[in-house]
């Protein structure tokens, strides 16, 4: 019996859930960390409604990027013991929040120009490859034309 | 015997390589044809004192192949051919001159020859003349006044019968009526018994010193002959001296079998000739009367049913003719056979039955075919006629009838004559299984396969004699290039393949067979360097090369054509064009070009649907963008924990 196929939905809904969990988790335990997750994920999660591709890449690569730029905002309030006001010090501070969502963009920005630049490899390539063929049938049909 | 074309110096013609003619002068009448004074061909050189003349045959009515065993035949009364010879556009025989006019010239001043003059110096040596013909199997077929001349000493000279058909400038009361009945070319070479009934009549008109039946044309004198028997046609009222009446009642009996020798002829002349007796044929008391005709006979039947044949043959199913054959010609035996024939036949018999019909009536008549008389041996007089005229071809299809259809054998098995072994074996290359199926052309073969020295009928060669493959060579080896619509037409390819029969073994089509048939000639007939006929037929090649595939292989091959038409090479044309093996290896590369065309035009439509790469390159793109992700965030990690 083959494997059921996972819709899109589905498979977004674990990460739903276990964000949900995560951010209750630390709204209950860190109340400052929800303040400044609520200034952090509405970028990516903008751009998780957006993307309408299966796996949401390029959404997580963007996701992943922000966490790089996320380091440093979290470290900082890590250092400063996880309270309120640690976290509205560094919300009030652009930046620290804006990297973060710079890098978010950053992220998509890659994955995308990534795309640009094989696409425009491959046609390149087809076009030789047109040009090579052409060349070839031309031959061939002056001789045995 | 070299046979070229050539001209002399002074504009003269050279005939047969040692003949010499100068036809710009005034003609004169020989054998019934023109003919100009003939020197040797070098001053000086082999003249024997001899005079000569050139004669210049008929076009459509070519000497038949027996003429080579004239040549030279040394009798002290015949005029014979020396040689012979296709030039100027013209075929040519040299001939002895005669030493002045004709007898039948003559006739007026030398006055009535008596008897004994006919005997010695007309029937002793003609018949010993003929003697020496018949020994060889040859009969004359031409002894008439006109071709009897007188020499030194009184001497009969015999002027040639050979330069024409058999018999075909014979006048009808020099011929038998059986002959008489036929036309000119139809005649055939027939038999011994033939001359002496042509020198009977040559004789009775020396001795009358007149030309007999005069003012009558040849179908009057054949009925009146038929009609009076041929003795009694020719001499009237004329009184005989007894031996000659005896004598020439034989010589022109209707029956070949009931005419003396030309043995004992020449032996005794007028005198000790045995007349043998034959059987006359019956005729009725009672005639029959069938609409005009009085019919008494039943040889005048057949020439009654054949001058009608559809009235004719309807009359003689009514039971009155063959009870008139029963009782009236008293022939029951005859009357039985008809009926036999008739009940198994048609209402409207088949030509051959209407022959074997007519044979039955009439044994001694020649055969009759598709409304017409003719003895078989004529068959190539026939067809050189009928091909010769230009649209004619249809009408000359009876003959191709009759010899495929074996009729000639039949109707001699039923009248005790052997089918001449002339028409056996033109029989026998019709059966040929390389011969073209189209009649016409099978026609044209046998035309000139019958008549070796028949010209090419063909519109192109109107003006010349090319009766040789080499000279059609060499007449299209001195044609421009362009304007025909055909390398070679029928008649061309017809006396070429007559000729040469082993050309029939070319299976090519077209201009390639045309092409392959002339390289064959060349090749055979050791001809090198034709350069015009090779640039007459370069354009025909080059149709023919444009269909070789490869551009590259055609352009190699096309440089080999033109190589091998500059050197005049059709052997070397041919094998540039017609190269099998080549063929197929350059076919089986067209065929893989055209494979991997069609493979290189796919793949060219699977770029065009190749597009942008699709979901997979995206999800690679995100994937790699992911992993730079990955990179910068455990950089960041490690840069934050080192401070």
């Amino acid at each position: 019996m083959p494997a059921e196929r996972s819709s899109p939905s589905s498979r977004i809904y674990p990460l739903l859930w276990g964000g949900g969990m995560i951010l209750g988790i630390v709204a209950a335990t860190v109340p400052g960390g929800l303040i400044l997750l609520s200034l952090l994920l509405p970028v990516p999660l903008v751009g998780l409604f957006l993307d309408r591709s299966p796996n949401k890449r390029a959404t997580k690569a963007a996701l992943t990027a922000g966490l790089a730029a996320g380091v440093w905002p979290f470290w900082a309030f890590w250092e400063q013991d996880l309270s309120v006001d640690a976290a509205i010090t560094l919300v009030r501070q652009p930046t620290m929040i804006l990297p973060c969502w710079i890098a978010v963009l950053s992220g998509w920005l890659l994955s995308e120009t990534i795309h640009g630049a094989m696409r425009l490899q491959m046609r390149w390539r087809i076009a030789a490859e047109r040009r090579r063929l052409d060349q070839e049938l031309a031959a061939l049909e002056e001789q045995w034309g | 015997m070299a046979r070229q074309q050539q001209e002399t110096a002074d504009g003269g013609i050279l005939v047969g390589n040692h003949h010499r003619v100068l036809p710009s002068g005034a003609s004169v009448a020989f054998a019934g044809l023109d003919a100009w004074p003939a020197l040797p061909a070098v001053a000086g050189g082999e003249g024997d004192g001899r005079r000569l003349l050139a004669v210049r045959t008929l076009r459509h009515a070519p000497p038949s192949r027996s003429l080579p065993s004239f040549i030279e035949l040394m009798h002290p009364t015949l005029l014979a051919p020396q040689a012979f010879g296709g030039a100027s556009g013209h075929f040519w025989v040299v001939c002895e001159a005669p030493p002045g006019p004709s007898l039948a010239e003559q006739l007026a001043e030398t006055g009535p020859w008596p008897e004994q003059m006919v005997s010695e110096r007309l029937l002793k040596p003609v018949a010993q003349a003929l003697q020496r013909l018949h020994m060889l199997g040859l009969t004359h077929r031409g002894i008439r006044l006109s071709n009897l001349f007188l020499g030194e000493n009184g001497r009969l000279l015999l002027g040639p019968g050979c330069l024409a058909p058999p018999a075909f400038f014979q006048p009808a009361r020099s011929e038998s009526p059986y002959v008489g009945l036929c036309d000119p070319e139809a005649r055939g070479a027939g038999i011994a018994a033939d001359d002496v009934y042509a020198l009977g009549v040559a004789a009775l008109e020396l001795f009358l010193g007149r030309e007999l039946l005069a003012g009558l044309d040849d179908g009057a004198v054949v009925d009146r002959k038929f009609e009076q028997g041929s003795l009694a046609a020719l001499a009237g009222d004329e009184a005989l001296p007894l031996r000659l009446t005896g004598l020439l009642r034989g010589m022109l009996s209707h029956d070949p079998r009931a005419r003396p020798t030309v043995d004992a002829l020449a032996a005794n002349g007028l005198q000790s000739v045995r007349i043998r007796a034959t059987r006359l044929p019956a005729v009725a008391s009672r005639p029959l009367q069938l609409g005009a005709s009085t019919i008494r006979s039943a040889a005048e039947l057949a020439r009654h049913l054949s001058r009608d044949l559809e009235v004719g043959l309807a009359q003689i199913r009514h039971p009155a003719v063959t009870g008139w054959i029963r009782r009236g010609l008293e022939q029951p035996d005859l009357a039985h056979r008809l009926d036999e024939l008739l009940a198994g036949s048609d209402a409207r018999p088949d030509p051959a039955t209407t022959a074997r019909l007519l044979a039955m009536l009439d044994p001694l008549a020649p055969l009759f075919w598709q409304k017409r008389w003719l003895w078989p041996d004529a068959l190539p007089g026939c067809l050189a006629i009928a091909t010769s005229k230009p649209g004619q071809l249809a009408a000359a299809l009876p003959l191709l009838e009759l010899l495929s259809s074996g009729v000639t054998r039949s109707w001699g098995e039923a009248v005790d004559r052997a089918e001449p072994p002339r028409i056996e074996e033109l029989r026998r290359r019709l059966d040929d299984r390389r011969m073209p199926r189209a009649n016409a052309d099978r026609l044209r073969i046998l035309a000139y396969l019958a008549n070796p020295y028949l010209a090419c009928s063909s519109p192109r060669t109107a003006g010349v004699h090319v009766f040789e493959p080499v000279a059609l060579l060499l007449f299209l080896d001195a044609q421009e290039a362009g304007g025909d619509a055909e390398l070679l037409d029928d008649d061309m390819r017809a006396l070429l393949l007559a000729r040469m029969p082993f050309l029939m073994a070319i299976r090519e089509t077209g201009t390639v067979r045309d092409i392959a048939v002339l390289a064959a000639v060349q090749a055979e007939r050791n001809q090198k360097q034709l350069r015009g006929l090779a640039a007459l037929l370069l354009p025909w090649a080059h149709v023919v090369l444009a269909e070789w595939p490869g551009a590259a292989r055609r352009g190699a091959r096309q440089a080999l054509l033109q190589a091998a038409a500059e050197a005049g090479d059709l052997e070397a044309m041919l094998a540039a064009i017609r190269d099998e093996t080549a063929l197929e290896a350059d076919r089986a590369a067209q065929a893989a070009a055209i494979a991997t065309i069609a493979a290189l035009k796919a793949s060219r439509e699977q770029l065009g649907t190749a597009g942008d790469g699709g979901p997979q390159m995206r999800e690679m793109a995100n994937d790699l963008a992911q992993g730079v992700a990955v990179l910068a965030l455990m950089l960041s990690l490690v840069m934050r924990v080192l401070g």
